[in-house]
């Protein structure tokens, strides 16, 4: 329980960073891509905090730049694919069972494919680029949320409280929205959280193997391809700050994801006791005032 | 006791009119749990259904309420032919007939306060919001949940508590028709009577009518106005409650009677032991009961025509007793130390059937 909580604090401290290291990113997105040849290949130090690359331009505003781009990207990302993901779940659990049949089928044959050879192909079908490579992400997510929220979704309709629900009138689409939706709560939002890591990582791999986001983007996978070519020259610094984000990010996220189901649990036992408490009678207090 | 008189009772078209309803499960080789099943259920009356595990009980209740299609048949509720509405239409009658399940614990979701519980089904039905926080004070302050109740949230309450929810989320729409399938059996004893209590007291202020599914023989003895004992999905007797535990006429509902445990200081009858494993299907051909049945299993009209359900002659002539026997009242469950009027074969060794025992 604690060993949990202490967990979900790590995870939200290394995210509240990450954050703010995106808010500073949005500041700095001209310093980001100045080219200043005659500062090019400096250590990191006082005027350059994580060193310049080969064209000048400051590692610490890539790198923060490049943090905005991977959360909004994996933030967005995920939330159409979840989105998505999760109106295919709720027909298949909730609507007639061939449609159920042959949604599930169409789902394994996307799922057949690695996740990033599959947005590999998406991508290089839609040309290069950093949205091109959102789409071919969104492609391999929708499949994930689907197939996970469409065994809970399932399992809901013989929740005796879902049939309930049936019997008082309501529509199978009330139903979903009222009473499952809820019911995958805790599944959803691990996923959800789970996927962010999931996304960020094969969005900068993409880019990182020249199909996501091109060169003159701050994004961290194109980043430490650029890196790549000073390393063995001794200035580790391009490559490594990038790749030390990418790394904390995707870590945060999933040890927010790990913490999620004990946080909401231990939330809910308190919502119950809280609602078992007595409220505040009216009468009795004023009784008690005037004693 | 809100026994309707037979006489007043048999005035008027039935509430609930069921006819040949038939369900069955599994795909190609399907087996029909409801086998062309018929009851009427009057206005203001508690119909009580009895039967084993397995019998259909639970099966009728879902297809009633229309959790599950109905194969074949119609269930007039007023007029209206329930099994053929859907859509929308079927959403828009069902506030007129409503369910209370088995399971307290399940049915109540745990997300919703008791306030929310009971008001949805009003707001689902379109009642204006300043007229659906009055009826829920009143529903929840009639099962004796007012005040700080409201605002709990399932998990907070106790088993009787949370089936006392169930029960005004059903009845806060006035439904014409109540289902309640084994609506105490998963509550403890000391509450289960409290429930009864509650049920009862708000069929007398509101005028309900009940379809009591049970396997609770003092139950339904107790709570109902007339009891149908169901066997294998057919209705096999029909009576009102005296007369169906004071003189069952079917040799399985004089053996279910004889089987329920007696009040200490009453005098015990003696058990009719059934031979045999009950059947998971019903025989192709002759009465279902035929190869358990102390009185017929060995009676070549029992193995081979089935019975209908007719009115039973000769005893309480009015009183709708009803039974599907070929020999009805022959096996009597005698209270202990008298000896057995007509017994119907002598105490032979009946040939061995399937298996050792």
């Amino acid at each position: 329980m604690t060993a949990s909580r202490a967990q979900a604090g790590v995870a939200a401290g290394l995210l509240a960073a990450l954050v703010v290291l995106a808010v500073v990113g949005l500041f700095l997105q001209d310093a980001a891509v100045k080219v200043d040849v005659a500062s090019a290949l400096q250590a990191p130090g006082a005027a350059h905090w994580f060193g310049t690359d080969a064209q000048g331009r400051d590692v610490f505003a890539r790198v923060a730049v490049g943090t905005s781009i991977a959360l909004a990207s994996g933030i967005a990302t995920v939330a159409v694919g979840g989105g998505l993901g999760l109106l295919i779940a709720l027909v298949c659990g909730l609507g007639p069972r061939w449609l159920d049949a042959v949604l599930v089928r169409l789902l394994d044959a996307v799922m057949a494919f690695p996740a990033l050879l599959l947005a590999l192909a998406v991508t290089m079908a839609f040309g290069t680029g950093l949205l091109t490579a959102l789409l071919g992400v969104v492609v391999t997510v929708v499949p994930v949320f689907a197939r996970t929220l469409r065994a809970e979704a399932r399992r809901a309709t013989s929740e005796p409280f879902v049939q309930a629900a049936r019997t008082i009138g309501l529509s199978t689409p009330h139903i979903a929205v009222r009473h499952v939706v809820p019911y995958l709560g805790t599944t959803l939002s691990v996923q959800l959280a789970a996927n962010v890591g999931n996304v960020v990582l094969v969005l900068s791999g993409l880019s990182f193997i020249g199909v996501g986001a091109q060169p003159p983007t701050p994004e961290w996978g194109a980043m430490i391809t650029e890196g790549l070519q000073n390393a063995l020259t001794g200035q580790w610094w391009i490559g490594v700050f990038p790749g030390l984000a990418l790394l904390l990010t995707v870590v945060a996220v999933n040890l927010l994801a790990d913490s999620i189901p004990a946080v909401r649990a231990a939330r809910r036992a308190r919502r119950t006791r809280r609602s078992r408490r007595p409220r505040p009678n009216p009468v009795a207090a004023a009784a008690v005032k005037e004693a | 006791m809100a026994e309707v008189e037979p006489s007043e009772a048999a005035a008027g078209a039935p509430l609930l009119r069921v006819r040949d309803l038939r369900r069955s499960y599994g795909g190609p080789r399907s087996y029909a749990v409801l086998d062309g099943l018929s009851l009427d259920v009057r206005r203001g009356e508690t119909v009580g259904v009895v039967g084993e595990s397995g019998c259909g009980k639970s099966t009728l209740a879902r297809a009633l309420v229309r959790l599950d299609p109905v194969d074949h048949g119609t269930v007039e509720l007023d007029g209206v032919d329930l099994a053929s509405l859907r859509g929308a239409a079927l959403r828009r009658e069902r506030r007129r007939f409503q369910m209370v399940f088995q399971d307290p614990f399940g049915s109540l979701d745990p997300r919703m306060t008791v306030r929310q519980l009971v008001e949805q089904p009003l707001a689902v039905h379109g009642t204006p919001p300043h007229l659906r926080a009055r009826l829920v004070e009143e529903m929840l302050d009639d099962v004796g949940l007012g005040g700080d109740f409201a605002d709990r949230l399932p998990p907070a309450l106790s088993g009787g508590q949370r089936q006392r929810v169930a029960i005004a989320r059903a009845l806060v729409l006035r439904p014409d028709i109540t289902v309640l399938d084994e609506p105490i059996s998963a509550l403890d004893v000391s509450v289960q009577a409290q429930v009864l209590t509650l049920l009862r007291r708000e069929q007398r202020r509101l005028g309900l009518t009940y379809l009591f599914i049970t396997h609770d023989l003092a139950a339904a003895e107790h709570f109902c106005d007339r009891v149908l004992v169901l066997y294998l999905g057919r209705v096999v007797e029909v009576a009102t409650s005296e007369e169906l535990f004071a003189s069952p006429l079917h040799p399985y509902s004089a053996a279910l009677l004889s089987a329920a445990p007696q009040p200490r200081g009453t005098r015990q009858r003696e058990r009719v032991l059934l031979r045999g494993e009950p059947l998971a299907r019903r025989p192709e051909a002759g009465c279902p009961f035929a190869s358990r049945c102390p009185v017929g299993h060995d009676r070549e009209v029992c193995r081979t025509t089935a019975p209908e359900l007719v009115p039973a002659s000769g005893v309480a002539a009015g009183g709708g007793h009803q039974v599907a026997c070929h020999f009805p009242g022959e096996l009597v469950a005698q209270p202990v130390g008298r000896t057995a009027a007509p017994t119907p074969a002598p105490d032979a060794p009946a040939p061995a059937r399937k298996g050792v025992r």
